[in-house]
């Protein structure tokens, strides 16, 4: 039995254990935690920086194509005049954002009319009535020339920032109309096509765009359309995939093989001729001669005591007669021939003839006589004296 | 609060000593009292060890509703209870065994002292561990009837009818063996 101090140290190291194991657990538990949380955010940044287009416009070459913004800036200017004379009409800032691609002479008009109070004395007067105005023109679908589906959309979304005017004066009216043909040559990177479709890789997408500007105010500046390839990519690539999935679609064959291995064939035997059996069986006839000769004479006094002599003869004969001989001959002859049918038509048929010849063994018994006699022999007892002191006549019989 | 509560006080200050006190004070009658419960010494004396183990690593709070050692006999009972449910496919008796009655007289003779208590709780033995646990708790320990229901986590009532029941058992049982009582 341990001591208390003894249990108590026992405990304290086994504490110190416990403690140390603890705080690896929690270690390892924390090194992990760290691992996988930095591992998330990276992936979080990635997913972020790929969603910007930073990195992809750096990697794919359809990218180096300019910027698709189209940013129609002009030049702010103040003017303070005199209520008197009107004062030159400040230009309307007008920047124009637009993701053009694969547009076919698709017309765009842009219209902004912007009113202006008048006041007599020269005043600043800013409109924030339509600071931000979008426009959204409807996607359209056009197939290119490769004969599987390419589907294109186009937005494009105008913007229209605040306009401000130092003047009182009579608002301008601009009116920007623009045909967009741009032409775009696509290289077509098609991956992972089986060998037994009918594309041919390397394909070019040609989408023609073309720009051109009509009635265009001498007071604006207008920065080209830049045509955005992105969608076009992509939806090639879709299309890819959809070629590529009818061109691996699985053939199905089944065959059914039939074997005459496995066939199941009825064979029915049938005998032409019965079996011919001669047969010749000699018997004895076996009832037996029992002859019950047991003959028992018995000649005394019933009166007489037992010790009064007699004499007693028994003969006894018995005589069984067995049949001495029993011959069974059996002759058996078997010819036999069989037709085999079959349930098939392509069985030939097959005929066997069989002879057996079957003799059967010739059994000899040979049967005995015996015959037992048992002669008891005679004997006499002289008994006088008895007979004297026996009171009363008696007459004895012997035989 | 009694003595052990204010061991345990000390020792969740920082003081070691505390729970060396506390070993040293208990150790002994909750050895005999899980024994009881395990039916067997060496076992017993492993679950207590394991008993101030968790008041070392864990360091429950205690409240001072009922006293320390009602306390910690109630925690080491829950103890033997998971040790034995963990140790219930393990049958086979340990080899060490054999050496359980040397060292059981001499706890016997170390914690009981009279010899009248030693025979008493030689008889205890041979009741069922319930029986064993009651009467130990109130007739060894001094428990009383709500301190060992509250052990024994039973009812006040139910620890009186196992009392009783008890008590007639271990008549019995000593009438068995020739004993001459007065009073149990």
């Amino acid at each position: 039995m341990k001591s208390y101090r003894e249990v108590a140290d026992s405990i304290f190291e086994r504490r110190e254990r416990y403690l140390a194991e603890k705080k690896r657990r929690k270690a390892i538990i924390r090194r992990n935690v760290a691992v996988g949380v930095s591992f998330c955010v990276i992936v979080l940044g990635g997913i972020g920086v790929w969603k910007n287009d930073k990195i992809r416009e750096a990697f794919l070459p359809y990218h180096s194509e300019p910027s698709p913004e189209i940013i129609i800036d002009s030049t702010e200017t103040e003017t303070t005049v005199s209520s008197s004379v009107p004062a030159p009409t400040q230009s309307p800032i007008i920047t124009t954002t637009a993701d053009t691609t694969n547009t076919k002479k698709n017309a765009v008009t842009v219209t902004t009319v912007t009113s202006v109070s008048t006041s007599a004395s020269a005043e600043t007067v800013t409109d924030l009535t339509e600071t931000l105005s979008e426009i959204t023109l409807p996607a359209f679908t056009e197939s290119s020339d490769i004969k599987y589906p390419e589907t294109v959309y186009t937005e494009i979304t105008i913007y229209t920032p605040p306009v401000t005017y130092v003047t009182s004066a009579k608002p301008v009216i601009t009116t920007i109309t623009e045909n967009y043909v741009t032409t775009v040559t696509l290289p077509v990177t098609s991956g992972g096509i089986p060998a037994n479709t009918t594309a041919s890789e390397n394909v070019s997408v040609i989408t023609t765009t073309t720009t051109a500007d009509h009635d265009v105010p001498d007071n604006t500046i207008n920065h080209n359309t830049t045509i955005t390839t992105e969608s076009a990519y992509e939806n090639f690539t879709t299309t890819t995939t959809t070629r590529r999935t009818i061109a691996t679609r699985p053939t199905t064959t089944t065959t059914t093989r039939r074997t005459m291995a496995t066939r199941p064939t009825t064979t029915t035997i049938r005998p032409i001729w019965t079996t011919t059996t001669t047969s010749t069986t000699t018997t004895i006839d076996t009832d037996m001669i029992l002859i019950p000769t047991t003959t028992t004479t018995t000649t005394h006094s019933p009166s007489l005591p037992d010790s009064v002599s007699r004499t007693v003869r028994t003969t006894t004969t018995t005589t069984t007669v067995i049949p001495a001989t029993t011959t069974s001959t059996t002759t058996s002859t078997h010819n036999e021939a069989f037709e085999h049918t079959t349930t098939e038509s392509d069985t030939t048929e097959e005929f066997t003839t069989t002879t057996t010849t079957t003799t059967t063994t010739t059994t000899t018994t040979t049967t005995t006589t015996i015959t037992i006699t048992e002669i008891f022999t005679e004997y006499e007892t002289t008994t006088t004296e008895l007979f004297t002191d026996f009171p009363g006549d008696y007459t004895v019989n012997r035989n | 609060m009694d003595i052990g509560g204010i061991c345990y006080r000390r020792f969740l200050d920082g003081d070691d000593e505390g729970i060396v006190e506390i070993i040293r004070d208990y150790k002994d009658g909750l050895i005999l009292y899980l024994s009881g419960i395990t039916g067997n010494l060496l076992l017993a004396e492993e679950i207590m060890e394991d008993t101030f183990f968790k008041l070392v690593t864990k360091k429950p709070k205690f409240s001072g509703k009922s006293s320390f050692k009602t306390w910690l006999y109630a925690i080491g009972r829950n103890t033997a209870v998971d040790s034995l449910r963990k140790r219930s496919r393990f049958a086979d008796k340990p080899a060490d065994e054999l050496t359980d009655l040397a060292d059981e007289l001499s706890i016997e003779k170390e914690y009981l002292r009279e010899e009248q208590k030693i025979f008493l709780h030689r008889a205890l033995q041979k009741l069922i561990p319930d029986y064993q646990q009651v009467l130990y708790l109130v007739f060894f320990e001094n428990f009383s009837n709500a301190e060992t229901a509250k052990i024994m986590h039973k009812s006040r009532r139910q620890v009186e009818n196992l009392l009783y029941r008890a008590k007639k058992s271990l008549k019995s049982e000593l009438e068995k063996e020739g004993f001459e009582y007065e009073v149990i």
